[in-house]
């Protein structure tokens, strides 16, 4: 009969105080890298006629030769499973202008496979299943380059770094694993009044993944069923965001937009006396003054040298010195109201030329000058 | 000379008793083959879902094979107290609950030394005493309860999904 204290020993059989182990195994995210070879050999011990024999370790085939050397590993290479993904990065329209070129869209791509991998780069005009950003694609840009932007990327945080002159590329080469990089996308805008105030074009970037040293030309074809454990055979996993993208075929889209705007301008009249009427209920009759009012709103990017050229209207006369620009007085260029031979505007506190983008009074650039009627 | 002849048939005699002695020990008793394999699903002619082992191959991580060890007995002799070790590979993690080896008593090793059932092994963490869990087993033992009769085939076999 065992003593309780023999019994409670052969209990406690193994206590063993951990560091690491309670730590998930060190690997990337994405897993174990591929062409990484798995090893596996078991092992027999066993007597005869109560003779220990010599241990026997295992072979694929079957193995009989003792001894710890001999036998031979099992074993199979890890393959690639392909997951990565291209998202647009600040969920806005780059602004443009009719006829700028090689205008910047920003895009993210992050590869989490279990390798480094190459991925081909492609732009077109090719649409989305739904419209982004509220709105309909109007026009098409052209002549699409790819950089690479040389900023930092986190797969953690979202960022949209600044176009730095990076060089043109035709992919991302061997982006590592769990690791990102930012591509621009640049094209050019089409002129007036193809490209116009307030229209938009949706563009599309494709990301393929492609073989190593194909430089983006050969898209990597996902193994057919058949097994083969001495070749790193590729498994596609990339899920990618529902917007016409197809799961799991090597290819991830992504869509970004580009937004015209331009300067636009409101004219109005106002009869601001008549020498008869009361206030409020003057007429357009000989001897009143009108009062015009130009204001020019900058929809788009900020301009410099904006200058305005203003007729004084048929059949009345100006009222000298009565111009003002953003409520300042402006003086009469060759004795009439300045705007007539063309003067520059701005923003309110801007230097002259420079409509800062913005539909407030602190943006709009704003004329005001008199006439009589004759 | 007679007494020639006599010795050199006695130094033949020995040196046949030699050799034959030397060729019992190049194979022993037990033929072990490990396999790796993974369960592929294929849809059959009735449009049921069945499942087989075949050869591991298309292998990335996240997915699950199956290790499996046969040993069989080639001697005359039944093989003894016959024991299967095998370690959890590297770059895998031992699926809990997946070692099973007909008329086997399994146990596992937190370190390769000392063996337990799931129930035994324990881990000290953060001070305290916890009960280890099967993703940290590193060894896996099949100990046989009865004797591998000659011809006789003993099977061992667990699964871990690779890392």
């Amino acid at each position: 009969m065992k003593s309780f204290k023999q019994q409670l020993r052969r209990a406690r059989v193994a206590v063993v105080a951990l560091g690491l182990i309670g730590a998930m195994p060190s690997a990337f995210a994405a897993g174990t890298d591929f062409g990484t070879d798995i090893t596996n050999t078991a092992s027999v011990n066993y007597s005869v006629s109560g003779v220990p024999q010599t241990v026997i370790n295992s072979s694929p085939t079957g193995n009989s030769t003792p001894g710890a050397g001999n036998g031979a590993p099992t074993t199979f290479e890890v393959d690639k499973k392909i997951i990565f993904i291209a998202e647009e990065t600040n969920g806005a329209a780059t602004v443009t202008s009719p006829g700028l070129t090689q205008v910047v869209t920003t895009f993210r791509v992050t590869n989490t496979s279990n390798g480094a991998e190459d991925f081909g780069l492609l732009a077109d005009n090719t649409q989305p299943p739904a419209i982004i950003f509220g709105r309909t694609d109007a026009f098409d840009m052209s002549n699409f380059t790819y950089h690479v932007s040389a900023a930092a990327c986190s797969t953690a945080t979202m960022a949209t770094p600044t176009f730095a002159s990076e060089p043109a590329v035709t992919h991302i080469e061997q982006l590592a694993e769990d690791a990102c990089v930012y591509v621009f996308v640049r094209s050019d805008t089409p002129v007036s009044p193809t490209a116009a105030n307030g229209l938009a074009s949706t563009i599309r970037l494709t990301v393929t993944a492609t073989t190593d040293a194909s430089n983006g030309a050969t898209p990597e074809v996902e193994t057919a069923a058949a097994d083969n454990a001495t070749v790193v055979d590729v498994v596609f996993a990339e899920t990618g965001v529902l917007n016409g993208n197809v799961v799991e075929n090597g290819v991830s889209m992504a869509f970004d937009q580009y937004f015209v705007g331009t300067l636009t301008v409101t004219k109005t009249a106002a009869v601001i006396s008549d020498g008869f009427s009361a206030a409020g209920q003057f007429k357009a009759i000989p001897g009143a003054v009108v009062q015009y009012t130009i204001t020019v709103q900058n929809n788009g990017l900020v301009t410099s040298g904006a200058a305005l050229t203003e007729v004084i209207p048929a059949n009345t006369t100006y009222v000298a010195g009565s111009t003002t620009l953003n409520g300042v007085a402006r003086a009469d260029v060759a004795g009439t109201m300045p705007f007539v031979s063309g003067g520059s505007i701005n923003s309110p506190a801007a230097a002259a030329g420079v409509i800062n983008p913005g539909s407030t009074a602190a943006e709009r650039a704003v004329v005001t000058f008199r006439v009589t009627i004759n | 000379m007679f007494k020639g002849s006599g010795f050199f048939a006695v130094a033949a005699i020995v040196a046949l008793g030699l050799s034959s002695q030397a060729l019992a020990q190049t194979q022993g008793c037990i033929v072990l083959k490990s396999v790796a394999e993974v369960e592929q699903v294929s849809i059959n002619a009735k449009g049921e879902k069945t499942t087989k082992l075949v050869p591991a191959g298309k292998v990335v991580p996240g997915v699950e094979v199956t290790w499996t060890v046969t040993a069989n007995n080639t001697c005359k002799q039944p093989s003894e107290k016959v024991t299967i070790n095998n370690a959890v590979p590297e770059h895998m993690t031992y699926v809990a609950n997946s070692a099973v080896g007909p008329g086997t008593d399994v146990t596992y090793s937190l370190d390769g030394k000392t063996f337990g059932t799931a129930d035994q092994l324990t881990v000290q963490e953060n001070g305290a005493t916890r009960k280890a869990r099967a993703d940290e087993y590193k060894n896996i033992r099949w100990v046989f309860k009865d004797s591998l009769q000659p011809g006789a085939q003993g099977f061992a076999r667990f699964r871990a999904v690779l890392n």
